[in-house]
């Protein structure tokens, strides 16, 4: 008896459990963790300065650049107007990837958000609810995994009208599994804690301490997995657009830029290497970043 | 053990319905069926409608559905809506196409990752940990059809070292060394994107497993730093890789669509998405059925194979 005593004893006292890090799991101790990790930091900046210039990019460079064709032109090398040069109709190549860069860094991001969010809410439903909802919840991230990710994404994406918001809502709908099971796995461990019993003894409602309670100690893997899962779907879009399943030409993504550009790899090299790398670049720096948020937030993992 | 593998398999046959209506319905609910694809795009409304009688695309979706999982039951994997062949033929032609393209470049990448990831780990922090650190996070990071037109670019079209496409030379006969270079660049850009994943974990399961207790301990016995390594941290070490190998089958099955399509290759991927596309239901529904129960299969053996290296785990 005894011996449980002193830890609850100490529990209740030190408020809700720091599940990440040790006590100090204040935003500035966070913060400075992060900014100490330069891969970090260099991740960031790249990400955002991607997103200015692709988001910014009705500013300064106008969307008919995208389709304006230069018949006389075809294949001009990469040159200093030009920095990507042009493609089978004389299209800058520079603007057809800054435009589908936008298309694609937003499909990706915005499809991420609704699946973290998905996966947060049945995670948390299935993880602090237990019971049939469980194991309703539980059967569904089974069966949606028992699918290859790439298959399930080429299947609706095939019977779906290709459109960005078709590719954006595919993506949300489907991959969030993997997120709700790492969830649930926090609310199941997180429930069974004195201070959850506390707090429903002091007569908090389920909701408040869903989302005062545990979600606020939840929250590091969100974020983490949250942030790898649009460097997931940067490379899904692209690879559905690849195969001729998503964001349809004239339209620009990086995918199909690059299903275009296979086609004249022999004369125009130049096509196929640039939006390559940037996707390169991109998932790269997403999940950099990723690595340094797990790193800040919480500490105990790698 | 057993008993476990029975059980684990009854409790996949719900699964394995849940994924086959749930596939079904995909195909049903989306616009268009393939009539629209299967006969000449001159056909007159009054022929496609009875070409879907034909094919018996007007039924309710039950009965269709019924139709598909009842040839299932009886051992026939029915008849491919588009190319009018028993999907068995099909499949067949093109299985061993796929298992040589991911059998050799799970083999390589396996071959790869575990020594990779064993010095990164015992050397942490040196010159070789930190290239190899680099390098997997680039290989991770570098889409696969990205990737696979480069390689084209260097050793098609600048070195002339292999062919872009294909499986073997067009107009000749099947020729070993011919279908070999066909093969290097394909099982390459896998075993690449394959390795850089796996390396990454070997290295931070042997890490793991080197700040272990009995570690030490073996080392201040005085035994050799090889034997320590390889007898005591190495076999431990596996464990995750084990496991991984069993759960990367989605993966695996992910890069084989995209590779297969890049270089041509007629495998199962390839055609997974031109049936897609055209709404060939019963070739779709058996390839998802193929690779589901390749996954369940995949977990099951992960978890047998983990009670094998490890005895403390109970099934």
């Amino acid at each position: 008896m005894e011996k449980t005593l002193t830890p609850d004893l100490e529990l209740a006292a030190s408020g809700p459990l720091p599940l990440f890090g040790e006590r100090e799991h204040k935003p500035t101790s966070v913060w400075r963790r992060f900014i100490r990790n330069p891969l970090a930091i260099v991740a960031l900046v790249v990400l955002a300065s991607l997103a200015i210039v692709s988001f910014s990019a009705p500013l300064w460079l106008p969307h008919d650049r995208v389709l304006e064709q230069a018949r006389g032109e075809t294949f001009a090398s990469p040159s200093f107007s030009h920095p990507f040069g042009r493609d089978e109709y004389g299209r800058d190549a520079f603007a057809r990837a800054v435009y589908g860069g936008r298309l694609s860094l937003w499909i990706a991001f915005s499809s991420a958000v609704i699946a973290t969010a998905i996966g947060t809410i049945l995670g948390m439903t299935a993880g602090y609810l237990g019971g049939w909802s469980d194991v309703v919840i539980d059967r569904l991230i089974e069966l949606i995994l028992t699918i290859p990710f790439l298959l399930l994404l080429i299947l609706a994406a095939a019977v779906a009208h290709p459109s960005a918001t078709s590719i954006l809502l595919i993506l949300g709908l489907f991959d969030w599994p993997v997120l709700a099971r790492i969830v649930r796995g926090e609310f199941i461990s997180l429930r069974g804690r004195d201070y959850i019993e506390a707090a429903r003894a002091s007569g908090c409602s389920h909701w408040r301490i869903v989302w005062k309670h545990i979600l606020p100690n939840a929250m590091a893997p969100i974020i983490v997995t949250g942030t790898l899962i649009v460097a997931i779907h940067l490379t899904s879009e692209a690879a559905i657009s690849f195969l001729g399943l998503g964001i349809q030409p004239p339209t620009p993504s990086w995918g199909n830029l690059l299903t275009n550009a296979q086609n004249y790899v022999i004369s125009a090299p130049f096509l196929a290497i640039f939006p390559g790398l940037l996707i390169l670049i991109t998932v790269l720096a997403v999940n950099l970043l990723g690595d340094g948020l797990r790193d800040a937030l919480d500490p105990r993992q790698r | 053990m057993g008993r476990f593998i029975v059980r684990r398999l009854l409790q996949a046959i719900p699964l394995l319905i849940g994924i086959s209506i749930v596939v079904f319905l995909m195909i049903y609910l989306a616009p268009g069926d393939a009539s629209q694809f299967a006969i000449s795009e001159r056909a007159n409304e009054q022929q496609v409608q009875q070409y879907r009688h034909y094919l018996g695309l007007d039924l309710p979706w039950y009965r269709q559905y019924l139709r598909i999982v009842g040839n299932w039951g009886h051992g026939n994997l029915g008849t491919s809506l588009i190319q009018r062949r028993p999907v068995s033929s099909i499949i067949i032609q093109r299985l061993p196409r796929t298992v040589e393209l991911l059998g050799l470049s799970t083999l390589f990448s396996l071959l790869l990752a575990i020594p990779i990831g064993i010095i990164s780990a015992v050397r942490q922090y040196s010159l070789a940990d930190h290239t190899v650190t680099v390098l997997s996070f680039v290989g991770i990071a570098i889409p696969s059809f990205w990737l696979a037109i480069m390689m084209i670019l260097l050793f098609s079209v600048k070195l002339h070292w292999f062919p872009t496409s294909g499986t073997q030379t067009i107009g000749e006969p099947f020729n070993l060394v011919d279908h070999l270079k066909h093969l290097v660049m394909p099982v390459t850009v896998l075993t690449i994107v394959q390795t850089a994943g796996w390396s990454r974990y070997m290295r931070s399961s042997m890490l793991e497993v080197l700040q272990q207790d009995y570690v030490r301990t073996a080392h201040a016995k005085g035994l050799p730093a090889r034997r320590v390594l390889f007898r005591h941290a190495f076999r431990n070490a596996l464990m995750p890789i084990i496991t991984l190998l069993g759960l990367s089958l989605p993966a695996l099955v992910g890069g084989a669509i995209i590779t297969e399509q890049i270089f041509a290759w007629n495998g199962l991927g390839q055609l997974i998405v031109t049936s897609a596309s055209k709404r060939d239901t019963p070739v779709v529904m058996t390839m998802v059925m193929i690779s589901a129960v390749a996954i369940v299969i995949g977990n099951l053996l992960a978890d047998i194979c983990y009670r094998f290296v490890d005895p403390r785990i109970q099934l």
